[in-house]
């Protein structure tokens, strides 16, 4: 648990644009987050489901295939999401350009 | 006889007619008087056929066929008792062999067989056994002057005798006669049948009467109405027939995962997950000392809740559809923790708990989650993302990559957004900045220069001096970098502070995270130098302050070296300056090497251990060019700085020492071969081209960087020396890519790149720092592209991306003519001979 705090302070402190970390499981509910709880639910919940989507349809190409990371690049931010086998890590950042 | 249905007095015998039975007719009479003996019951018994009418006592229904035979069927259940007595009676005819002991009272097997009561030879009894038979029968005499017997002996049911058990039993069995019981005659008989011409004929009769009957006086139809039956109608009202939805999207892959699994039966993971609770509840509590183990009770008590917990799985399977959850969280269910590990069960489990949970606040997540490890490697991911994403253009840069404008396109987005007005300043804004674009592309095409890439620094390292890095072989991309001090007279005239040996660290960065190194180690000494092994790129060695050579495999985790000379008699004894890995070809392996200020160059073995043996010990020698030395020895031994391996001899080598000497040596000879001298002070950097092993080139305090041939020549053949430069030079490489470039980094903090082919008066680039304070230490090239690293004294490592040098791809052996040329001018050189003499380069030596 100490280690992924060390983690999550290394990234808040050297990359400022990040909006926010979230540590969720797959039925949306977070277990740690730097955001708000209103952002936070919102978040997990529609993101997990999009990852379980994104999920189904690279297994259905090749069932020995799985997902390993899911960039979503908007306009104004870009959502990294990294699933792991019980946990779904979720990391927002603004971007300057 | 006739036969009659007799029945006992009050009973009750629902028979509609006689004609239902398909053999009995006449009427059914009461089996009236008739001797009954005592305590009779409902059990018929055994027939007796015979001719008399009148039967039993005992029997309840006589069926009797119409001709006063006795029809009755037998009964299925005799005691033994009525089987002796028949015996006795009819032995002649019967051929039952009824078990032994078939006296009173004991059960038998079953023997004989049935039959119908017809006639008196027909007789057979069979025997059942009836272990709660406590009737008596009685015997029925007919009229053929059977005795009844009134006194039967009590049948009592002891149960069976153990003697019994072991008894062989004969058991004898036969068929009855045929009863047909429903028979429907066939209308089709076969085409090889004997009789077929009969039936034939009959057709035949048969259709030329249909024929006659066609026109005929003789038949008239007629119609004729029938009468339809009342119809009833007959509702019948249930209770609602409980219906459960259930539907689930099933895709290949979770049919795949299915098949993976090969999860099994219900049952079988009952029986699982029982055993198991078993087990781990009796090594509880026979650990236990003077454990009363009552095992009856800890079953039961486990197979209850295990069954409990089963069920409750069982219920939520039907509640809910895919398996979406699938928590590895430890759920206590009552009393007994159930670690299970099948997903299905799982899963249940923890989509309960999920239920539970968004009732709470989200952050308030249990306390005892245990966030998996497998999330740091995520973390690490997303970290590389996040850089990748600060840092794009710079990794574009380094990995030589050719660039993509972003800026451009989000320019014209902009100006797409505003409207006509603005879009004529944004014009004239861009048209500025194309000029200034293109003024810079002239400078920028025309000369080399550096461009700044990233900062490798942390705070761990902030202040501390770069001492010494190298590259990996397989992973290009990662760069050891050594942290120890070894000015120590220097750090205290700065700080006024006696010098404490500061923990020494080994950080190793990558492009793909500037901001934080892959990995830390920690030494307790300053770490001085560093180098990975070729062979096994997985180990790197370091020399440090105190004279300790340490071997760290990075495969294993944690700061703990494989192996170190700490303990080791025949350790150095001051900072290693200098260690290298060193491949003798395939009888000796590859060793390591150090030098150090002791004055001893070392070679390491690590086949059996750390073992170390000493190659060389490095004396002052005399100068020949100065004719009187007036110093008096005091040390014998001097110290070496730096030693270095040409390519192509493996068994020799070359030391640089403090005196200003550079030593040439062999590794299988305790004294120097060779002496160079040149420089007037010490000598820090000694590195052999390797393009061509001839030259190598020196770096000194003496301001001077000096280029020697060491073949042909004890003295240099011409030093490198910008015209302002006035500080030592710390460190000197040769570039990888092009036999000519070398770099070299001062102590006033700068960093020049020279170019022999071009010019060897001056460097091609300098690049100065801002602040004096921080001296260049280390310069590095990366092996694989065209990026150069320096670190200087604050622990920052930068990492530089060269542009517009003179790389052509040539191969090794123009290369080295090249090198050729630059170092030795034609004029000069007897090298070539016959060769074209085109004078590229003024090469001015002296």
């Amino acid at each position: 648990m100490s280690q992924v705090d060390e983690v999550i302070e290394r990234i808040k402190s050297h990359y400022s644009e990040v909006k926010g970390i979230i540590i969720c499981n797959y039925s949306g509910v977070s277990v740690k987050s730097t955001m708000t709880a209103q952002e936070t639910t919102k978040y997990s919940r529609l993101i997990s489901a999009l990852t379980e989507r994104a999920r189904s349809m690279i297994r259905e190409f090749d069932c020995t295939n799985d997902l390993i990371f899911l960039r979503v690049r908007t306009k104004k931010n870009e959502v990294m999401i990294a699933p792991d086998n019980d946990y779904l890590l979720i990391v927002v950042q603004h971007l300057t350009s | 006889m006739q036969s009659t249905l007799k029945a006992p007095s009050g009973a009750k015998v629902p028979i509609a007619s006689s004609k239902k039975l398909p053999v009995a007719t006449g009427t059914m009479k009461n089996a009236a008087t008739g001797k009954q003996g005592t305590g009779t019951t409902k059990k018929t018994k055994g027939k007796f056929s015979t001719t008399g009418t009148n039967q039993t006592d005992g029997r309840e229904i006589i069926i009797e066929n119409g001709k006063e035979q006795d029809v009755t069927p037998d009964p299925l259940i005799f005691t033994p008792e009525e089987v002796k007595q028949e015996k006795k009676e009819e032995s002649d005819k019967s051929s039952v062999k009824v078990a032994s002991n078939t006296s009173d009272k004991k059960d038998e097997a079953p023997t004989g067989s049935f039959s119908r009561g017809e006639r008196s030879d027909l007789v057979m009894s069979s025997v059942l056994k009836s272990s709660d038979q406590s009737e008596v029968y009685s015997e029925v005499s007919d009229d053929t002057g059977k005795e009844r017997i009134t006194d039967v002996p009590k049948v009592e049911d002891k149960g069976i005798r153990d003697e019994d058990l072991d008894k062989y039993i004969d058991i004898d069995l036969k068929e009855t006669e045929t009863f047909t019981v429903f028979w429907i005659p066939s209308i089709a008989i076969s085409a090889k049948a004997e009789n077929k011409e009969e039936f034939d004929k009959i057709n035949a009769s048969y259709k030329n009467l249909l024929n006659e009957k066609i026109g005929s006086d003789n038949f008239k139809s007629r119609p004729s109405q029938t009468l339809n039956l009342m119809q009833k109608n007959k509702d019948v009202v249930t209770e609602t027939i409980k219906k459960h939805e259930f539907e689930c999207d099933v895709t290949n892959w979770m049919l795949h995962d299915a098949f993976l699994e090969n999860p099994k039966p219900n049952h079988e993971l009952v029986a699982n997950m029982f055993e198991q609770e078993v087990k781990a509840n009796l090594t509880d509590q026979l650990k236990n000392k003077g454990t009363l183990l009552d095992p009856e009770k800890s079953l039961t008590d486990t197979y209850h809740s295990v069954s409990v917990s089963q069920s409750q799985v069982t219920n939520k399977e039907k509640e809910t559809t895919n398996s979406k959850v699938r928590s590895s969280k430890r759920i206590d269910k009552s009393n007994h923790s159930v670690h299970s590990n099948s997903s299905i069960t799982q899963s249940k489990h923890s989509q309960g708990s999920g239920k539970q949970e968004p009732e709470v606040t989200p952050f308030k997540a249990p306390e005892n989650i245990i966030l998996p490890d497998s999330l740091l490697t995520k973390f690490n991911i997303v970290e590389r993302i996040l850089t990748q994403n600060r840092y794009l253009e710079q990794q574009i840069l380094y990995r030589n990559y050719p660039t993509v404008e972003f800026q451009k396109v989000v320019e014209e987005e902009k100006q797409q957004e505003k409207g006509a007005l603005s879009r004529f300043a944004m014009l004239q804004v861009k048209k500025e900045s194309e000029k200034k674009e293109e003024v810079k592309d002239d400078i920028d095409k025309d000369s080399p220069h550096m461009i700044d890439l990233f900062k490798y620094t942390c705070s761990e390292v902030t202040d501390r001096l770069v001492s010494c890095a190298d590259w990996n072989g397989p992973n290009p991309d990662l760069l050891a970098v050594s942290y120890g001090e070894y000015n120590f007279l220097a750090e205290k005239a700065q700080s006024g502070k006696p010098y404490l040996d500061k923990p020494g660290l080994l950080l190793f960065w990558t492009l793909k995270s500037p901001k934080f190194p892959e990995r830390i180690i920690r030494a307790p000494s300053g770490i001085v130098s560093c180098h990975f092994s070729k062979k096994n790129p997985w180990l790197i060695a370091t020399g440090s302050c105190d004279g300790v050579v340490s071997i760290y495999d990075l495969r294993k985790k944690g700061d703990k070296p494989a192996a170190e000379s700490s303990q080791m008699i025949e350790k150095h004894i001051d900072t290693v300056w200098e260690v290298k890995w060193h491949d003798q070809g395939s009888e000796n392996g590859e060793n390591l090497i150090s030098i150090s200020s002791d004055g001893r160059i070392v070679e390491w073995s690590i086949k059996k251990g750390l073992e170390c043996r000493d190659l060389l010990n490095l004396k002052k020698p005399t100068n020949p060019n100065q004719k009187d030395d007036k110093e008096a020895a005091v040390f014998r031994n001097s110290v070496g700085f730096s030693l270095d391996f040409p390519k192509d001899q493996y068994m020799l080598y070359l030391a640089s020492t403090e005196e200003g000497t550079i030593h040439k040596c062999s590794l299988s000879y305790n004294d120097e071969l060779d002496t160079y001298w040149g420089h007037s002070g010490p000598v820090y950097k000694v590195r052999c081209s390797p393009f061509w092993s001839n030259i190598m080139l020196t770096c000194s305090a003496d301001w001077t960087v000096q280029v020697w041939d060491w073949r042909r020549d004890e003295s240099p053949l011409f030093a490198c020396r910008s015209q302002d430069l006035n500080d030592a030079v710390n460190d000197i490489e040769w570039s990888p890519h092009s036999s000519t470039i070398f770099s070299n980094v001062c102590d006033d903090g700068r960093v020049e790149l020279w170019d022999l082919s071009v010019s060897n008066i001056g460097p091609i680039i300098t690049k100065k720092p801002e602040n004096r304070s921080s001296p260049g230490t280390m310069v590095r090239f990366c092996q694989e592209f065209p990026v150069l690293v320096t670190g200087n004294s604050q622990g920052v490592v930068d990492v530089y991306r060269l542009k517009n040098l003179n790389q052509e791809l040539l191969t090794k052996d123009e290369h080295k003519k090249r090198l050729e040329k630059a170092v030795y001018p034609i004029e000069r050189s007897g090298y070539h001979k016959g060769e074209d003499e085109e004078e590229e380069m003024e090469g001015i030596v002296d």
